[in-house]
């Protein structure tokens, strides 16, 4: 039993990770109707310049702070000079565009970090376990958990209680009606752009010391969270918290039960709420 | 005859007395790779046509020749019907993909098909009992014909460009009929489309199916061609690969297909023979930047690919002339 509940923490470790992504992700979706495929990237990107900033300065914390912000500024610029052309355009462009750039990141990581696993220690503080439910539990990955719930919470207060919160459900809601209303939908949503690659530069980051960071992590982490945001409903950021946690849970008992068929699992609960509700758990009106 | 017929017919010529200009078993390597990307890349196309994009057609390559290799090697069936068996069943298996997907918005068919080529791949690697894992399936039965080895790359040019050539036909035909106007009425607008009274999802079925069939063709030609698989000519990058030649040729043009094809293998061999030689300490692992990169600079500048790309400067760097009566058009 204890086995179990432990499993489920870790789940939540991870759900937590995958919300930081879908977050984005969603948003970005359900702004644009752009599907980022060059999300996984950010996270990739993250982890690697995680590693980086903690061997230059030394600090896990700096590399938090700064890392995102990086990862913030390759997003305004991808957002600024290659997806702002294309809007024009059908949205197929658009996404090839981003699936263009995910292969890009994956081989600038490669060849500036190499082809190894490579792992981040967790710093110093959230190094050891602590006595849990009769055993002993990473206190990062409790860490990991209590930053999630935090961010979840900031950025529903930060949607839904704010000025720019509103803006954004506004162009979320009706792109159009928003803009006659005089919000300049364009500059929201570079910076919700920009926004969801600090997000997933973050979630990088902080997966660094659990996950390790390695070759091919980007279209894994980019799998994962779409079935995520796929599941949650797109555009949606409740969809995106039960869609990461479930997702989370699901994925984590899938590797631990049926190691080899982790993905399939994966596939089939995704199948399964598509089947029942084809606008995901938390979609409004078919699109 | 036609202007197309013609054209047609000229390019049968061409393809078959290439071989006799250019007999190196390395050039005949690379032609039949490209026979066998260009037979990807139609399938690609006509799913353009109806506006999809797919970004695992080389899970459907490889489903053709994993099927194809696994039945004719372990049960000792003929080569001829075990592709045409894998190339049904992947055909099958697209029809499941796109169940539940199509008749969503493009967006879940596009991460659908992305999805699919991941699952796939992985399932390559892990099913080792079935598959071989990474070190992949060897010993795969060659082609025969009444006894003869097609294993030769001259015969197996002829065969792999003759079943191109049909499978270009196929396409042309598609596009240029009923339901060639039905797809390009979808192309223009869904809802445009159905309020019309054309069937959309039936459509958009029926090609994505048919582009899964071309590419297990081309798969299950492959396996008994190289005699040995493994998972990588199956990866995400491999569906890159199709995919950029598709994009390169417009998405929606056959006989860019064709172009897209061949520049795009060309592009690959010279890149692997020239990259080691001006940059030693670069790996050939990096080519997959230079096909992102392309993708990125292909959807900015010529997104409607690069012969209409190249078509479109050479109209803007015409002379200015007495415009023609008819003329505003261009």
């Amino acid at each position: 039993m204890t086995f179990y509940l432990l499993q489920a923490l870790n789940g939540l470790a991870y759900g937590m990770l995958l919300f930081l992504l879908a977050a984005g992700l969603s948003l970005i979706f359900g702004l644009m109707e752009v599907v980022n495929l060059a999300h996984g990237g950010f996270y990739m990107l993250g982890a690697y310049l995680a590693l980086s900033a903690v061997r230059w300065t030394g600090s896990f914390w700096i590399a938090a702070i700064a890392v995102p912000l990086v990862l913030g500024a390759v997003g305004f610029l991808l957002e600024w000079e290659f997806l702002r052309p294309l809007y024009r355009r059908t949205h197929l462009d658009q996404i090839l565009l981003t699936f263009g750039f995910a292969f890009v990141f994956s081989d600038l990581a490669r060849w500036w970090w190499g082809a190894d696993v490579q792992s981040l220690a967790p710093p110093p503080g959230l190094d050891r376990s602590i006595p849990l439910l009769g055993t002993f539990f990473p206190s990062y990955r409790l860490f990991v958990i209590a930053l999630g719930a935090a961010m979840a919470g900031g950025l529903w207060l930060g949607l839904g209680r704010t000025r720019l919160g509103a803006m954004v459900r506004a162009g979320v809601a009706n792109r159009e009606m928003a803009q006659a209303l005089g919000i300049d939908i364009g500059l929201v949503f570079t910076g919700v752009f920009a926004f969801g690659a600090a997000l997933a530069g973050l979630a990088g980051v902080i997966a660094a010391p659990i996950q390790g960071v390695f070759p091919g992590v980007d279209f894994e982490t980019l799998i994962v969270t779409l079935i995520v945001v796929v599941v949650g409903g797109l555009g949606t950021l409740p969809g995106s918290f039960w869609g990461s946690l479930l997702i989370g849970e699901v994925d984590t008992f899938g590797k631990t039960l049926v190691p080899q068929m982790a993905l399939v699992v994966t596939y089939l609960v995704m199948a399964a709420v598509l089947i029942v509700r084809p606008t995901g758990l938390f979609g409004g009106r078919p699109r | 005859m036609t202007r197309r017929g013609a054209g047609l017919a000229l390019l049968a010529c061409g393809i078959a007395g290439l071989p006799f200009l250019a007999s190196s078993a390395y050039l005949l390597t690379v032609f039949n790779i490209i026979g066998l990307s260009t037979i990807v890349t139609l399938g690609l196309i006509l799913l353009g046509s109806s506006g999809q994009v797919s970004l695992g057609q080389a899970a459907f390559y490889g489903l053709g020749a994993y099927g194809s290799a696994l039945l004719s090697r372990d049960l000792g069936w003929s080569p001829w019907a075990t592709i045409a068996i894998a190339t049904a069943a992947t055909a099958g298996v697209a029809y499941l993909v796109g169940v539940p997907t199509l008749r969503l918005a493009e967006h879940f068919f596009v991460l659908a098909t992305l999805g699919f080529g991941i699952i796939v791949n992985v399932l390559m690697v892990q099913l080792v009992d079935v598959t071989g894992g990474a070190s992949g399936l060897r010993d795969i039965p060659g082609l025969r014909i009444a006894g003869v080895s097609l294993a030769a790359d001259r015969a197996f040019y002829y065969l792999v460009w003759g079943l191109a050539l049909a499978a270009l036909l196929l396409a042309q035909n598609i596009t240029s009929h009923r339901t060639g106007r039905a797809l390009r009425a979808i192309l223009g607008s869904e809802v445009g489309a159905a309020a019309l009274g054309v069937e959309v999802s039936r459509y958009k079925m029926q090609v994505f199916v048919a582009s899964a069939a071309y590419a297990a063709l081309a798969g299950g030609l492959y396996a008994h061609y190289i005699r040995f698989i493994s998972p990588s000519p199956f990866s995400l990058y491999a569906s890159l690969f199709f995919l950029i030649m598709a994009v390169v040729g417009g998405l929606t043009n056959i006989w860019g297909g064709l172009f897209g094809a061949a520049l795009i293998t060309i592009l690959d061999q010279v890149i692997r023979a020239q990259v080691p030689r001006v940059f030693p300490r670069v790996g050939g692992e990096y080519q997959t930047a230079i096909y992102g990169i392309l993708l990125v600079l292909i959807m900015i500048f010529f997104p409607s690919g690069i012969v209409r790309g190249a078509l479109d400067l050479g109209r803007l760097l015409r002379p200015v002339g007495p415009e023609p009566a008819k003329g505003g058009s261009a």
